[in-house]
């Protein structure tokens, strides 16, 4: 371990605390909203104090891991006042006490001589005045805001026994005029970095299971094709363009394969095709042609696939066994029901209805086929299941402008991302990451 | 402490490096004009196969068109690849974690008007029948790429703005094709003709009132 610098100077960051909770970050004027409405049941009440020494670096680590906490809908933030503490620090367990907090995060950032961040942490039990473990990170300045997410994970994973989602990303595409982009975000919304811009439409982007590449729909060849791409390198391969249209990329769980949309025999069909390109494989059954089928989608198990077929009418959600055979009806209330996700366990289904001409995100329990509409809004687009299977992030149109949001599976807890200004569309969230630091 | 300064200062380098390959990394497609320009059967050899490779259904991945998109896509991949492996010591490794490497289109040039006559065919809500007076739309169609064997068309079907966007495509789809079949009833080879969706992205109106609506419920006739 190195010696710590001595810190002369930092000043104590202020919060205001309301009901709605304002979080401002840093340096970079990156501003992000989470508007909690609807009350949960059973939030752990958390106190994150500020980081001893944040004033002094270009992110408010604090700000970050509460925002991504309450954005779970499982903790809630609880007001700190000018207390100053560090992961050093013994906290008054009982003054915490009466304040309401179950648990107590406290850390610092300092600046270390090469330009790098020493960040540590140390999350504490203020109910039974237990230390619940701590880390230590040295980053640039860019890796604040991943280690912010790291430190949320940390803290959701001790406190509630499942993965933390915090530091995956996102992707979704904007539009600014005639311009459109693909993005690369945290899973916030925030330090989105852009991997393609077209002036032509760009749609469903698909994360590959490792994280490592987006599948997606372009428009740049004045028709819809699909395109591989790996986001590190900016390296894309041209995957389908067969005579007609291209459309609805997903990837199976293994990578090795993609499902999507072709027309290229007349009707929109689905196919598989291998990732290394080649002649694509029909799936599904023959002799159904003129319906549509699209928005393939497989099973975390890899055995099934559901997709959108208007086989008996109007789009219905319908799932088929991947190796063949007969398509089963999975929806069948309402005439319009589209835009098929999966949980990571399988479990429930996350999709779009129409129901008195608003669109909106439902989830089925696939168990009993029981639905519960999740939103308020009129158009949501694009459901997809966070990787711990706990939230849903959807695309909707709020006071006119196209936004996402996520929301928690029983509906309680939804927040608007504000990464980005203009219209953004088409989100889909990655895999877990492996770890680097 | 010195091999992790050093690991250190190798890991604020390779930031560096890495962030310059994230300016420098936007890739000019080509492929998009490739594809585009392919009906217009201009003369170069390139373009040519394209055209083959999509006339004959051919795997985009495997054909020429598909090459020409790893090619531009590579000079991006060979810088980006650079960046991994140099931080060890558990520090991070800026590259790996949030790396993208942004790539630009190009705009495909319009392609030529040869003709003064209406374009557009229009539809009715959730249908994809040519109404009577589109009829002779593309009739008249039908009689200038039956003239002229080496016009190529592409016939792009587009819908309203409600519903998802995927399955807008299909509808959009389902109505280019309508156009395509009823020009190959009229004696036009399938040769000449694409039937292709453009979904909900390129309204021709930007309302949200019915009007606007029946407006972006519609085939172009394009040629190329």
């Amino acid at each position: 371990m190195k010696p710590r610098p001595i810190l002369d100077h930092y000043k104590l960051l202020r919060f205001v605390l309301t009901g709605l909770v304002l979080v401002v970050t840093g340096a970079v004027n990156a501003q992000f909203r989470v508007d909690v409405a609807g009350v949960g049941m059973r939030q752990l009440p958390i106190a994150v104090a500020p980081f001893r020494g944040e004033d002094g670096s270009p992110q408010k680590l604090a700000s970050i891991v509460q925002a991504n906490l309450e954005r779970s809908g499982q903790f809630v933030g609880l007001p700190v006042g000018g207390v100053v503490l560090y992961e050093l620090s013994r906290p008054d367990f009982t003054s915490w006490r009466q304040k309401g907090a179950d648990s107590l995060l406290t850390g610092s950032v300092t600046s270390l001589i090469d330009g790098r961040f020493d960040v540590r942490f140390r999350l504490w039990d203020a109910v039974r005045g237990q230390d619940l473990g701590g880390q230590s990170y040295a980053v640039t300045a860019p890796d604040l805001r991943l280690v912010s997410h790291r430190i949320s994970d940390f803290v959701y994973e001790k406190l509630t026994g499942e993965k933390g989602i915090f530091s995956t990303r996102i992707a979704y595409v904007t539009r600014s005029g005639p311009r459109y982009q693909l993005w690369v975000a945290d899973a916030d919304g925030e330090n989105a970095q852009s991997a393609l811009s077209s002036a032509e439409p760009i749609i469903s982007p698909a994360w590959s299971p490792d994280g490592a590449q987006l599948a997606y729909v372009s428009f740049e060849s004045r028709k819809p094709v699909v395109y591989t791409h790996d986001v590190r390198s900016g390296k894309r391969r041209l995957l389908a363009n067969f005579r007609g249209s291209n459309s609805a990329p997903a990837w199976s769980a293994d990578g090795q394969t993609l499902a999507m949309t072709l027309s290229r025999d007349g009707s929109s069909q689905l196919f598989a095709l291998s990732v290394a390109g080649g002649e694509p494989r029909r799936l599904g059954e023959p002799g159904l042609s003129g319906s549509i089928d699209t928005e393939p989608t497989y099973s975390p198990d890899g055995k099934l696939i559901y997709f959108v077929s208007d086989r008996g009418g109007g789009p219905q959600i319908y799932k088929m066994a991947t190796t063949g055979g007969p398509a089963d009806r999975v929806t069948f209330s309402g005439s319009y029901n589209i835009s098929p996700a999966i949980s990571p366990d399988g479990r429930s289904l996350a999709y779009v209805a129409r129901a008195n001409g608003a669109f909106r995100v439902n989830v089925m329990d696939l168990a009993n086929g029981s639905t519960t509409v999740l939103t308020e809004t009129t158009s949501d687009e694009s459901p997809s299941f966070s990787p711990n299977g706990r939230l849903i992030i959807y695309a909707t149109q709020l006071d006119g402008r196209e936004a996402l949001m996520t929301v928690t599976l029983d509906g309680r807890i939804k927040t608007k991302l504000n990464g980005q200004s203009g219209d953004i569309r088409e989100p889909h969230w990655g895999p877990f990451q492996k770890q680097h630091f | 402490m010195k091999p992790v300064l050093i690991a250190s200062l190798l890991a604020v380098f390779l930031t560096a490096c890495s962030s310059v390959k994230l300016d420098s990394a936007s890739v000019e497609d080509k492929s998009g004009n490739l594809v585009g320009k392919a009906a217009d059967a201009s003369a170069t050899a390139a373009a040519a196969a394209a055209a083959a490779a999509r006339a004959g259904g051919a795997a985009g991945g495997t054909g020429s068109a598909g090459g020409t998109a790893g090619g531009t896509g590579s000079a991006a991949g060979a810088r980006g690849a650079g960046g991994a492996g140099g931080a060890g010591a558990g520090l991070p490794d800026p590259a790996t974690k949030s790396a993208v490497a942004q790539v630009e289109t190009t705009k495909k040039p319009a392609g030529p008007d040869l003709q003064s006559s209406p374009k557009v065919v229009y539809f009715d809500y959730d249908s994809y029948a040519i109404k009577p007076e589109f009829q002779a739309v593309v009739e008249v169609h039908a009689r200038l790429l039956r003239a002229d064997k080496s016009r190529r068309v592409a016939l792009e079907g587009h819908t309203d703005a409600r519903g998802g966007r995927e399955y807008n495509l299909a509808l959009g789809q389902r109505r280019a094709e309508a156009v395509r079949s009823a020009m190959s009833l009229l004696g036009v080879p399938d040769s000449q003709v694409e039937a292709v969706s453009f979904g909900m992205e390129k309204p021709a109106a930007q309302g949200s009132d019915e009007a606007s609506f029946a407006r972006n419920r519609r085939v172009e006739i394009n040629y190329r």
